[in-house]
């Protein structure tokens, strides 16, 4: 009886370790899988099924005129000043509201969606 | 002796099956079931990138709930952070628009103590949320500029430590999460370095992490079932970067943040 109590205590605190492992998990876990069983594939693929996304196949950051170069590794004359004087000063602006497409785009195409079979599909 | 027998096979059957459980993660049938149609996700994701893009950010930081708020640790609200960052997107027409991409940290497949560098888009990011719920930050339009620049060069990806802890300590080398690898990539933003000693030397000085408040015991035994859980980066109580913190740092000292929560 002895034994079934302190098994059953490991057995719990066991348990709720792999529960907080879980729940702290950062849920890094790519939403684009590689692999038809990742659950979170299926459900990106599932969005894309739904016929209103369009795929996007490169992106490329909008620069703004006049930014600051930046190069690997350099440690720059901001490097001993605290954050606060850092970060602040140069005077850029907002450039105000900014366009964006009203399509919706994803790195999954409906054509690859409808490849998927349809029991893959939750 | 047949009753100790059949709990030992008992207890190893059900600490296996939770180990697999805990190791695959997204094999959790729960899961895998997506919690809003793909209307709500679709909708919810335009409408993040139609705030951004309202208060002109080319840059910003975007969290999501992974999990429901219950499941989540004390201190802890998103389980989920990159950079949100304004593009010209190329579609597979050859067409050029505007909108967001999304620079993640993410565990590779079926190795979750391994993560990549995967870029994405806001649908994507949402599919798999617990909640509809976003947290963003926009930085100052100057600290915006130099994570732009961070992100256009090499710095970008020589700042990635691919050996993946969920509740990496963002004051040591070793392992990462998604949020440290954020912060790390404001830090290079905020001092012009991609010198990795640098950028913890301050963010000793200036971050504040939040602590990891589960119980050691418990914790030593998710470091043992769970790949993508270790304290070896964790000299003393373990510490995290969290969104929230990060947001806290940036209100600190990068004047012209914006933090807001956004709901459907």
């Amino acid at each position: 009886m002895k034994f079934t109590v302190s098994a059953f205590s490991y057995l719990l605190v066991c348990c709720s370790a792999i529960n907080i492992s879980e729940a702290i998990a950062a849920d890094s876990i790519q939403t684009a899988s590689q692999f038809s069983a990742h659950a979170s594939k299926t459900m990106g693929l599932g969005i894309a099924a739904s016929g209103q996304v369009v795929l996007g196949v490169a992106a490329l950051p909008v620069m703004s005129a006049g930014g600051v170069s930046m190069a690997v590794g350099s440690v720059g004359a901001a490097s001993t000043a605290v954050g606060k004087d850092s970060a602040a000063a140069a005077g850029i602006k907002s450039p105000g509201p900014l366009p964006v497409t009203e399509q919706t785009i994803s790195i999954h195409s409906p054509a690859e969606a409808l490849k998927r079979p349809t029991n893959s599909l939750r | 002796m047949k009753n100790f027998f059949i709990y030992i096979v008992f207890i190893i059957t059900l600490i296996v099956g939770g180990t697999v459980r805990a190791t695959g993660f997204s094999d959790s049938s729960a899961q895998a079931i997506p919690k809003f149609p793909a209307e709500k996700i679709i909708h919810f994701a335009k409408q993040v990138e139609r705030t951004l893009a309202a208060e002109g950010a080319r840059v910003a930081i975007l969290a999501r709930m992974g999990r429901p708020l219950s499941e989540m640790p004390e201190g802890m609200h998103f389980t989920h952070a990159a950079f949100a960052v304004y593009s010209t997107i190329t579609l597979a027409d050859g067409t050029a628009v505007p909108g967001y991409a999304i620079y993640n940290l993410y565990q590779k497949n079926g190795q979750p103590s391994i993560s990549e560098l995967v870029q994405d888009y806001p649908v994507d990011f949402f599919a798999g949320v617990a909640e509809l719920e976003a947290g963003i930050v926009i930085p100052s339009p100057e600290l915006q500029q130099r994570l732009l620049d961070v992100i256009h060069s090499p710095a970008y990806a020589s700042l990635h430590e691919p050996r993946y802890s969920m509740i990496a300590n963002p004051f040591t080398l070793g392992r990462q999460n998604c949020t440290e690898f954020v912060l790390d990539v404001l830090n290079a933003a905020i001092y012009k370095s991609s010198d990795i000693k640098l950028i913890k030397a301050h963010t000793k000085a200036y971050f504040k992490a939040q602590p990891v408040k589960v119980n050691p015991f418990k914790l030593m035994l998710g470091t043992m079932f769970s790949a993508g859980l270790s304290t070896s980066d964790q000299p003393g109580k373990p510490v995290t970067a969290t969104f929230e913190k990060i947001a806290e740092y940036l209100q600190s000292y990068d004047q012209g943040v914006k933090v807001m929560t956004l709901l459907p």
